[in-house]
């Protein structure tokens, strides 16, 4: 049985070598790894840990009978509200899906009119941040936290998985030609990436705007610039979500993606598809998807079971779906590296999102694209 | 009591108009010329002056036209000489080969979308191989205007074939047969009699594609994003995913929209007006068909070929992908039919799509023909303005049109938001037009001495029109309501706004799975969707049969 001190001090000691880069990690993304960490090793020790979710609490929200989800993660939430239900059959849950900033806007309406109907929102932590600091998600406590490092709560939400942003090929479309192994590599864009190359718009996606924000923060202005401008040289596709992307990196269509999820790589190479999925050398871009209780909830029970759960047998619908669960102790998915081989670029959400319109502005003046 | 008598259905339908057509529209167009700010609501220009001085706007304008005029080229080159052979020749199985090209109507438009993206785009699309091992060659593009011109139009081209059949089949035929004893043959008796005689219906089937296309959402996102061509939808799309939402910019693109229908409309009038298209009168007919000849096998091929693109390539595309664990992966699964019958979330969404799209195809049906008799056989004053109503969101691209059905029912007190019934008013609202145009296109072309007879004999207007009228125009009544139905069972950009938790429709689930990039899962999907389509378009067919010439 390890301790927390332990626990910590192999996460930070491990053998994540110390660059440059990683040396100035911001403290938040220091103590997230450690977090992760932490949170394995005692699951290690002690798997079943807060299996079971408060009676009480139980009771209320099958009193409750009803829970509805605004879920941003559109591939995993169907398959966490199956298993929710098989879980607890008693209560009836239902979900809409959608871009993470699309299902915020669509909350803001029907919060607007006094008609909100979602009671959990779970998406990438872009939203979530803005909604409690709009003062929208309820106070959430849980005994279940006691088990995790305090890196897995932030104000009012919880994180309930990690991801993070990075290269991959298309192995059999891409056969002795060379692939980027860095950002900075689409600086200087050879000549056969033209028409081969995709990534995803800003304006659309939660996490192409980060890895706008990234660049933009880690390279600075000038390099960002050359970056951009070099994809632009490849005459690249821009698609408006992430998995139309993927759709067309898997088929051979456009073979070379400037960034892929975890999330999306997973379930694909789970699959058989040829993707060779490469750490850049300066550091992938993180991200960590999060769930909260919005505070006008009809069934605020229910909810805070849904996040008791997505804390629990959650956790094992994320391994099963080959992603990074905040479980670090299990085994890295198929096809991705152990997360504490993985090099995370120094990135801050919270200023990337002060920033969002000067940076969607700054990118289409840089590409073109209005 | 008088007025009340007469005047009664006419003020009830007109409410009913304004109360799902005009409010929303307007809480729509008002968006354009508020700004709401610190919770004061202040006239402004500024969203106009935006629109109108950026280039992106103007090139977004630019490629709508193209693409709508593009489609409805397509479209009526396909479907005006399916029409034709369908309800007036000697086709070989043409009964098998009607009901063959209607059923791209229930592909949705994103799913033809991405299917022709697999059979034309460069490097992987199907078409290309042959080209490219032969040749060196790659010469189809679907991502450009004509590519996106050639998929919207191709799959619209049934519509327009189901409105201009409905009037072939309501025509007098001894028109025809005058003109051939006169001497014309077979071509020049089709383009001199037969065409002028059901204009309207063409004008009418063009119009529709014309406004379907520049308001349509899923196929320009899909194909013309990833290009960079933007159109009118896109760039309200955009708009919408602006935190908040830029609603005065969407509001300014939806008038755009509203202008082009608008345009179009009065000019399908202009070109009909102060003609005479009566073909049904007093006198019985029993239409024979026009023989062919040889040139027949010619005419089928062309079908085949019209079925070839439309169905059997794409429909060969989606079996194997759904075959398949992810597109052109050479590794083939059943789990993606098994997702079908074992998944609750299909079960749900399809019994959802059902229900909405009958209620509000069978609605918006029975609305039409209120508003097209009143219109073509009353004469109530102002009668024009209920037909105007109902034609008038037609062309409202459904992300603006459900912008506004939402905030107005959000702040209603009737609890309708959450349900079906935001949906099923959204869809009355905004397609009751299409029903007015096929259904008054057939009203004008029934002479009203029949109704005058039955009057004289004794009959009430309510018999007059079910003895008389009604049998007269069923095939445009049925045409009309499978047309409905076919759009409401795939629609998905006003419903991707309207539906919450327990909504959700077929269309949708389809949608939030491609959106997962699960290709292989839509695939089933589409499969099934396209079975269901058949199903009812095989029962609706059973039920009323169409009126087909002999031979």
């Amino acid at each position: 049985m390890c301790t927390l001190e332990t626990c910590v001090k192999h996460a930070m000691t491990g053998p994540v070598e110390e660059t440059p880069m990683t040396k100035h990690l911001p403290a938040k993304l220091r103590a997230a790894f450690a977090a992760v960490a932490v949170l394995g090793a005692c699951l290690v020790a002690a798997p079943d840990l807060a299996r079971a979710a408060d009676p009480a609490l139980v009771a209320a929200a099958e009193k409750e009978g009803e829970l509805v989800v605004y879920g941003g993660d559109i591939s995993e939430t169907p398959h966490q509200i199956k298993r929710f239900m098989e879980v607890y059959p008693k209560i009836k849950a239902t979900f809409v899906t959608a871009g993470g900033w699309q299902l915020y806007n669509r909350y803001m309406s029907e919060h607007s009119a006094g008609q909100a109907v979602a009671d959990a929102f779970t998406n990438v932590e872009d939203t979530l941040l803005t909604l409690d600091a709009g003062g929208h998600l309820a106070e959430f406590k849980s005994d279940a936290l006691k088990n995790f490092p305090t890196g897995i709560q932030v104000g009012n939400f919880v994180r309930t998985k990690l991801g993070y942003a990075a290269l991959v090929s298309n192995t059999s479309q891409m056969k002795g030609l060379p692939v980027p192994d860095d950002w900075t590599s689409f600086i200087n864009a050879p000549k056969v990436w033209e028409d081969r190359v995709a990534y995803v718009d800003p304006r659309g996606s939660s996490v192409a705007f980060m890895v706008l924000a990234a660049m933009y923060q880690t390279f600075g202005e000038e390099k960002a610039k050359q970056i951009y401008t070099g994809l632009k040289s490849t005459r690249p596709e821009v698609s408006m979500n992430t998995p139309a992307s993927v759709t067309k990196l898997v088929s051979g269509e456009r073979p070379l993606m400037m960034y892929i999820l975890t999330n999306h790589v997973g379930d694909a190479l789970r699959k058989g598809a040829p993707l060779e999925f490469t750490i850049p050398t300066s550091g992938a871009v993180p991200f960590y998807f999060a769930a909260g209780v919005l505070k006008n909830a009809k069934h605020p029970n229910a909810a805070r079971l849904y996040l008791e759960y997505l804390l629990d047998q959650g956790q094992d619908v994320i391994i099963s779906r080959g992603e990074y669960s905040m479980r670090s102790n299990a085994p890295a998915p198929k096809g991705l590296p152990p997360l504490d081989k993985v090099k995370f670029i120094n990135f801050d959400l919270k200023k990337a999102l002060a920033d969002q319109k000067k940076l969607i502005a700054w990118w289409q003046d840089v590409t073109g694209i209005q | 009591m008088r007025l009340i008598r007469r005047y009664g259905l006419f003020g009830l339908a007109a409410a009913a108009m304004v109360l799902i057509v005009v409010v929303p529209l307007a809480i729509v167009v008002v968006q354009g010329f508020i700004s709401a700010q610190r919770g004061s609501w202040d006239f402004t220009l500024d969203h106009v002056t935006l629109v109108v001085t950026r280039w992106p706007y103007w090139a977004a304008l630019l490629n709508t036209l193209a693409i709508g005029l593009g489609a409805t080229t397509f479209a009526c080159a396909a479907g005006i000489p399916m029409a034709w052979l369908f309800a007036r020749t000697n086709l070989p199985g043409k009964g098998l080969l009607e009901k063959l090209a209607t059923i791209p109507i229930f592909i949705p438009p994103f799913v033809g979308a991405v299917a022709w993206i697999l059979l034309a785009a460069p490097r992987i699309g199907a078409f290309n191989y042959p080209f490219r091992a032969l040749m060196g060659l790659e010469p189809l593009n679907v991502y450009t205007l004509t590519g996106i011109s050639w998929v919207i139009g191709i799959y619209l081209a049934p519509y327009v074939m189901m409105i201009v059949a409905a009037a072939l089949r309501s025509m007098d035929p001894s028109l025809e047969e005058a003109a051939q004893v006169s001497g014309l043959n077979r071509l020049r008796t089709a383009v001199t009699v037969t065409l002028p005689l059901v204009a309207p219906a063409i004008l009418s089937g063009a119009v529709l594609a014309f406004i379907i296309t520049i308001g349509l959402f899923g196929t320009p996102v899909v194909i013309g994003w990833a290009r960079q061509l933007y159109f009118i939808t896109s760039r309200i799309y955009l708009a919408s995913q602006e935190v908040p939402p830029a609603f005065g910019v969407m509001a300014v693109l939806a008038i755009y929209l509203i202008l082009l229908s608008l345009l179009a409309t009065m000019l399908q009038r202009w070109l009909i007006k102060g003609r005479s298209f009566v073909t049904v009168s007093g006198k019985g007919f029993r239409a024979r068909p026009i023989l062919l000849g040889r040139v027949r096998w010619l005419a089928a091929g062309f079908v085949w070929l019209y079925c070839f693109f439309t169905i059997i390539a794409p429909v060969i595309v989606l079996v194997g992908a759904a075959f398949s664990t992810f597109t052109w992966s050479g590794r083939f699964t059943s789990e993606n039919f098994e997702y079908l019958w074992t998944s609750r979330d299909v079960r749900i969404t399809l019994q959802n799509s059902l229900l909405i799209a009958l209620i509000a195809a069978t609605a918006s049906t029975f609305i039409g023909i209120v508003i097209s008799w009143t219109t073509q056989r009353t004469t109530l004053p102002y009668r024009q303005i209920l037909e105007y109503l109902a034609v008038l969101p037609v062309s409202v691209p459904g992300i603006a049109f459900g912008v506004g059905v939402a905030l107005f029912w959000l702040r209603m007190p009737i609890a309708i938001y959450g349900t079906i019934w935001i949906i099923v008013l959204a869809f009355i609202g905004r397609f009751t037009g299409y029903a007015v145009r096929s259904i008054s296109s057939s009203i004008v072309q029934v002479h009203p001495e029949l109704e005058e007879s039955a009057r004289i004999a004794g009959y009430g207007w309510i018999r007059t029109f079910i003895h008389i009228t009604l049998p007269l125009i069923r095939p445009s009544i049925v045409a009309s309501w499978m047309l409905l139905f076919s759009i409401f069972i795939t629609e998905l950009s006003m419903v991707i706004l309207l539906y919450t938790a327990n909504t959700r429709t077929f269309s949708v689930l389809s949608f939030e799975v491609w959106n997962a990039g699960n290709f292989s899962q839509v695939a089933s999907l589409s499969l099934l969707q396209l079975v269901v389509g058949v199903v009812v378009l095989q029962a609706v067919q059973l039920l009323w049969p169409q009126r087909n010439v002999h031979g």
